[in-house]
């Protein structure tokens, strides 16, 4: 059974990317500037006296870099910071995600990888290319493993180079396409839930069925005794 | 170890065995012309030994492994197996090469040695990992050894791939693809365990990828305690087991590399009284430990960390919600371990574990000790007085010259009166009702039987001889006959069960406490009514004190009414057979009933005896306490 996970497009196959082991060696390494705490970017407005990120800032810069001869507009500014101020803490993880993704981003390991030369066509191009990323990361990924945690164990630092690689329409170059998508049903947290609901959900249905023919049983055998 | 491809013909999961299968034989042969290589195997294997013990630690020791050449066994099931009882590894060469695994004997070795300091690493663990297997199984007691080795061996390999660095996946590779559903599920966790691509170990698909990434996660959760982690093993195993078959009629999961093989009797201490052996076990995906926040409803989805509201169950508190076995169940994990001998011994072994916590002192006579003798001076020995009298070495330093009579001295020995006493015990004569009205103590667990139980081993304890006696109706009569330090014959009386009719022995204690002439009519030769003059009889002053203990229900009536139902009209406490004999007996009596209500009837129609009642299991420990109470101030 394969659940789809709105990471990628599925008319679009996955192609080979850096191996694995590169993702999530960048993914170790990541800065701690790029890993605010829960809550520590507040509304994106500085506070003077206090260090602050300005996630829209960071993320922008970065396309900058992907995309030298690019222009950044104002609306895209302007798109960012509505990104990262959706209400009830969403707007808050959702730009620790993107700390996270565009400091991937950023790896020149993967920016040479051959097959996106078809894909970084332009500074357009490339700038739609980290944008959708970021947010498919920050949408579909963050909600369920939280930002601050993807550099800390192996476990969660091969769910998040998975799915930054995903999210990029890439696999990890050292495994097949068939193999990277049955080691990511494996590994993702949101499939896993989905997948442990399932089988929750089973298992309470087999209890109940137990149970109800185990009074049912108790029933039959005490009317046995009684008519002794 | 585990798999599932090979050698013998097509035995489904139906077909399973009831029991394990018996310690394998060794056999006497003549050599064979191919020892040669067999020789050049067992070097090999051998000198792989160290480097497995180092798999689980630099201070691992174990004793070396019996590797079996080509026909030196008989009845092995599997080309490896261990004994938790015998502490020992077992290899059969013959199938190690029909394998094609000779190259893997780091692996191999590491896995077995691996049951013995991880999985299950002692008869208790194996017990309680059993027990749970047992309640996720519901309705295939008779896999239960078997899913609990296949826990063990995940969680062995999964800890020798991922952290001793033995690789297990080529011996899996060497062994091949597996047949059935059980086996292809458990490779499949192991792929998802070393993230190997699908199929790398399971063969081509399909695959039950929910269930085994739902295994992969109890495996890692349960990594420190395997028996917690069993019975939700046991439960998503289940529906696989009941529909395994291997394609083509070859094997499945029955046929296993490695088994477990245990003797018969052999111990499990703790078993019995294990609090956690009745713990309901919990699915792995609502086991909060095992999917952890995964758990919390899809509308829980609060992007801040906060408190857990998603967890179902608070694992304490469901966790501490068992029990322990019943003899019943005792004995069907033993039938699993395949350590059960029959019912009957697994009910002594339940019962003597339970009532050991509860054992009292018993009463003791203190008697003088015997005189002790005290060297004195030396007198003249003389010509007459008894040759090996003569004290040759006083003698000699006397005069080098012997003339006897004259130079011949002899030790003069006086005696006084030890000052100290011997503390004689006081003989148990139990009797234990089994009539139908009694609870069978071999199915359920029986306060009263587990009272008997403490009244005979606390007297076998303080070194007493019991006689234990189990009744029903007239003819119905089981026990040690006589008096015996034989606590397994005393148990087995205690457990022993007739379901019959009411009749108390009234022979059989007349004939055990009463002078022939002090009998009732019936019984012996002459009748005699009251017995104060036999009291102190020679016989009687011989042996030790006796105390009578029965174990019964309202039918103790029939002690006290000649075997009757009832008490008759002119009924006279203090001439019944039963009150002369507790008079006889001189240790006292107690009457250990089942009783309902306040047991004044009782306590009226039997003077010289102390009437407890058990009637549930809190009962018990009160007894046990009231019993000591009395018992102590019997001492004499």
């Amino acid at each position: 059974m394969t659940v789809r996970d709105g990471l990628v497009d599925p008319a679009q196959p996955l192609r080979p990317g850096p191996t694995l082991a590169t993702v999530m060696q960048r993914i170790a390494q990541t800065p701690a500037d790029r890993l605010p705490a829960v809550g520590a970017l507040g509304d994106g407005s500085p506070r003077p006296g206090r260090a602050h990120v300005d996630a829209a800032a960071v993320v922008s810069d970065t396309l900058a870099d992907l995309a030298p001869g690019g222009v950044r507009t104002q609306q895209q500014i302007a798109w960012l910071r509505t990104f990262f101020s959706a209400p009830g803490g969403f707007g808050d993880q959702r730009a620790r995600a993107a700390l996270i993704t565009s400091w991937v981003l950023a790896d020149p390991a993967l920016r040479r990888t051959p097959v996106l030369a078809d894909v970084l066509t332009g500074p357009e191009a490339t700038t739609d290319w980290a944008l959708t990323a970021i947010s498919r990361l920050s949408t579909v990924l963050a909600p369920v493993l939280e930002p601050s945690t993807w550099p800390s164990t192996t476990a969660t630092r091969e769910e998040a180079a998975r799915a930054v690689l995903r999210a990029c329409g890439l696999h990890p170059g050292d495994e097949t396409a068939v193999d990277a998508e049955a080691r990511w049903q494996t590994v993702s947290t949101a499939i896993q839930s989905l997948v442990l609901a399932q089988l929750a959900e089973e298992a309470r249905r087999t209890e109940e069925l137990n149970r109800a023919l185990a009074e049912k049983r108790a029933r039959e055998a005490a009317a046995q005794v009684s008519h002794v | 170890m585990r798999g599932g491809r090979r050698r013998g013909t097509g035995t489904s999961a139906d077909q399973a065995p009831a029991v394990p299968a018996a310690l394998p034989l060794p056999v006497t042969r003549a050599p064979r012309p191919d020892d040669a290589r067999y020789a050049a195997l067992r070097a090999a294997w051998t000198a792989a030994w160290p480097e497995a013990l180092g798999a689980w630690g630099r201070f691992t020791r174990l004793r070396p492994p019996r590797l079996h050449g080509a026909g030196e066994v008989s009845g092995a099931t599997s080309f490896a197996w261990f004994s938790l009882g015998d502490v020992e590894v077992s290899i059969d060469l013959e199938q190690v090469l029909a394998e094609g695994i000779e190259d893997h004997a780091v692996a191999v070795l590491a896995h077995e040695i691996g049951h013995h300091v991880y999985s299950p690493a002692d008869m208790l663990t194996a017990g309680r990992m059993t027990a749970q297997v047992r309640l996720g199984l519901v309705d295939l007691d008779h896999r239960a050894g078997l899913v609990t080795n296949l826990w063990s061996d995940m969680l062995i390999n999964d800890r020798l791939q991922t952290r001793a660095g033995i690789d297990m996946v080529g011996l899996w590779r060497r062994l091949g693809p597996p047949q059935g559903e059980v086996m292809t599920l458990l490779l499949r966790t192991d792929e998802i365990l070393w993230s190997l691509p699908a199929g790398t170990l399971s063969g081509p698909g399909p695959h039950a990828d929910a269930e085994a990434q739902v295994l992969a996660r109890l495996v890692r959760t349960y990594a420190d305690d395997p028996a917690a982690g069993a019975g939700g093993f046991a439960m998503v195993l289940r529906p696989f087991l009941a529909r395994d078959t291997g394609s083509g009629g070859g094997q499945t999961v029955v046929d296993l590399p490695c088994a477990q093989h245990e003797h018969p009797g052999t111990p499990v201490p703790g078993l019995a009284t294990a609090a956690d052996a009745l713990r309901p076990p919990v699915h792995p995906a609502l086991d909060p430990r095992v999917v952890g926040t995964l758990a919390a409803p899809e509308d829980s989805t609060s992007p801040t960390p906060g408190p857990q509201t998603g967890l179902q169950r608070d694992p304490v508190a469901s966790q501490s919600a068992g029990s322990t076995l019943t003899p019943a169940d005792y004995s069907a994990v033993l039938q699993s371990l395949g350590v059960a001998t029959s019912p009957e011994s697994a009910a002594i072994a339940w019962y003597r574990e339970h009532a050991a916590r509860h054992l009292v002192p018993f009463p003791t006579t203190a008697t003088p000790a015997a005189p002790e003798t005290l060297l004195g001076g030396l007198d003249p020995w003389e010509t007459g007085d008894d040759l090996a009298d003569v004290d040759w070495t006083a003698t000699m330093l006397a005069s080098p010259v012997v003339v006897p009579g004259m130079t011949t001295v002899q030790r003069h020995l006086d005696s006084t009166t030890s000052t100290e006493t011997d503390d004689q015990p006081v003989d148990l004569d139990l009797y234990l009702d089994s009539s139908g009205s009694m609870p069978d103590p071999r199915h359920q667990p029986a306060p009263i039987a587990l009272a008997g139980a403490v009244l005979a081993l606390s007297a076998l304890r303080s070194g007493a001889r019991v006689q234990a006696t189990t009744w029903s109706g007239p003819g119905q009569i089981a026990g040690t006959d006589g008096f015996t330090r034989d606590a397994t014959a005393v148990m087995s009386a205690v457990v022993a069960y007739f379901g019959g009719s009411t009749s108390f022995p009234i022979p059989l204690l007349e004939q055990t406490h009463l002078d022939e002439a002090d009998r009732t009519p019936s019984t012996g030769s002459t009748a005699s009514a009251g017995n104060a003059a036999s009291a102190g009889s020679p016989a009687r002053s011989r042996r030790r004190r006796r105390h009578i203990a029965v174990i019964s229900d309202s039918g103790v009536v029939s002690m006290f009414a000649d075997g009757a139902w009832s008490l008759p009209e002119d009924f006279e406490p203090l001439t019944t057979s039963a009150v002369r004999a507790v008079r006889a007996a001189g240790g006292g009596g107690s009457l250990v009933l089942n009783v309902a209500g306040p047991p004044d009837r009782y306590v009226d129609m039997a003077p010289g005896y102390a009437v407890y009642t058990v009637s549930a299991w809190e009962d018990v420990v009160p007894f046990a306490r009231d019993l000591a109470r009395t018992l102590w101030g019997q001492n004499a």
